[in-house]
């Protein structure tokens, strides 16, 4: 569940990005944040994720309060959720299953959970047979389904996509929403 | 932290190594001048002690007695011994003196003292000191005592040796300082290179919610390996260095080799502290320069 009430950000040089914004999202609902560029689209997703404070309002993601979150317990909110960039943000020196793995990884999760976990979810975003390329071999498309597995693999409340399909051709974008919606079905917030 | 990933993290770090080989080999090699550096440096700065302490280990004092009895020498040798800084004392008798000159003169010695029928040699005492810089108090208090005739000291020749020390002891630890801060700033600087390079990286597992120290663990690792590699290279480099230096510098006739005649401080008494001092600033340079430099892209 994400929840603002009257957030305002202003930029140090003046840039005004949020002014008064006001919004619900609840559990299970597929919402879309729709706006120009410059309408403070991605100033909403650092918010969420707390890469940024606020000048004024109040923020609940998943139960935080970001307020009260600190920011280097910020990590705990960020296990809460998923997220699919426009530019996939892959390591580019880890193949697929060790992208997929490190967020299980770094949260200690037992090792026969995560041999089980990855290739599962791997395999529900159709690339069972990619596991060992490196993001660099792999299309756009491929490397977004990439991305969607690491959303995905921590089982995460919500899922957020910040232009998901705006690198992508148009067939490649539809099969993403496709399997953005069949995720949603399956229990989880989107937000796109 | 589990063990499986503490194993996991470890091998991402032995992983980086190679992934990231151009800036490892590049921090190895810089680690190994700076240490080279600073080693040298200091194996010249103990070889000159070296020298130095062995001149001074030659700081004998001679006594020169005025004609008195047995008493009072025994007396005086008391006096001599319960000084401060007098390390040791010796008796010298004029019949001593005679032979041990004879012995310097040969053949010809019979002939030359055969005319006289009384040595003209007067006794003495031979005195070391511990603490060469405090002689002048010393020769002080020897000469308020009753019965010298006079003191040969090698006074002047000690002055300039302590002024010197001096010289070189404010000179090599300026130098080393400068040295261990100049390679400070390089490593860091290299590693900080290496780390920029992937400061994208550090973002997104910053998104996907790993803690800082799960981002720094393996660079962690990283460093501590290059830097005990660069430990190990520099011993190596120092022990057969050293040694081959030290048999250069020995055959030359050079100052060099009058420092010599002191003897070099051998390359097996220094290898192994040298190397241990090596493998241990090696390995927290390496691991805190990597670990400071990542430090500045974990607040995201």
């Amino acid at each position: 569940m994400v929840e603002l009430r009257n957030v305002s950000v202003t930029y140090s040089n003046g840039v005004d990005a949020l002014h008064d914004v006001t919004l619900k999202i609840n559990d299970g609902e597929f919402a879309f944040v729709v706006g120009k560029s410059g309408a403070g689209k991605s100033t909403l997703i650092k918010l969420l994720l707390k890469e940024i404070s606020p000048n004024s309002g109040k923020i609940t993601v998943n139960g935080f309060d970001l307020e009260k979150l600190r920011k280097s317990k910020a990590h705990k909110l960020r296990r809460t959720i998923g997220f699919v960039f426009q530019d996939f943000k892959l390591i580019n020196t880890m193949n697929v299953y060790d992208n997929v793995a490190f967020v299980l990884r770094s949260i200690d999760a037992p090792l026969k959970y995560i041999r089980n976990r990855v290739p599962y979810v791997i395999s529900l975003v159709g690339l069972k047979d990619r596991v060992r390329s490196y993001p660099n071999e792999l299309s756009g498309g491929e490397q977004q389904r990439v991305a969607l597995a690491r959303a995905l693999v921590n089982d995460p409340q919500l899922i957020i996509a910040d232009e998901p399909t705006g690198n992508l051709d148009p067939n490649t974008s539809v099969e993403i929403i496709e399997l953005l919606k069949a995720i949603n079905n399956n229990g989880h917030d989107g937000n796109a | 932290m589990k063990l499986s990933s503490m194993n996991y993290l470890f091998r991402q770090g032995m992983k980086n190594i190679w992934t990231n080989r151009i800036m490892s080999v590049a921090s190895f090699c810089i680690l190994v001048v700076s240490l080279l550096l600073v080693g040298f440096m200091m194996l010249f700065v103990a070889n000159i002690n070296q020298f130095v302490g062995g001149i001074e280990n030659k700081n004998e004092v001679i006594i020169y007695l005025e004609d008195v009895d047995d008493v009072q020498i025994a007396g005086m040798e008391n006096e001599l011994k319960a000084m401060d800084n007098v390390s040791s004392v010796s008796f010298f008798s004029k019949d001593e003196a005679l032979e041990e000159m004879k012995k310097g003169m040969g053949s010809e010695a019979d002939d030359l003292f055969g005319y006289l029928d009384d040595n003209p040699l007067p006794d003495a005492f031979r005195i070391r000191v511990d603490d060469i810089d405090k002689i002048s108090g010393t020769l002080m208090a020897i000469n308020k005592l009753d019965g010298i005739d006079s003191i040969k000291s090698p006074t002047d020749f000690i002055n300039i040796l302590t002024g010197l020390k001096r010289f070189i002891g404010v000179i090599s630890a300026v130098v080393l300082a400068a040295l261990i801060v100049v390679s400070l700033v390089i490593i860091s600087n290299a590693s900080r290179a290496s780390v920029d390079i992937r400061k994208r990286e550090i973002a997104i597992m910053k998104l996907v919610g790993a803690t800082n120290t799960f981002i720094k663990v393996p660079f962690f690792v990283e460093g501590m390996f290059i830097g005990i590699l660069a430990g190990v290279a520099a011993s190596v480099i120092t022990a057969l260095g050293y040694s081959e230096l030290v048999k250069v510098l020995s055959q030359d006739m050079t100052f060099w080799s009058i420092m010599s005649i002191n003897g070099f401080i051998p390359m097996q008494s220094v290898i192994w502290p040298l190397a241990f001092g090596y493998l241990v600033v090696g390995t927290v340079i390496g691991a805190l320069g990597t670990v400071m430099s990542t430090s500045k892209y974990l607040k995201v």
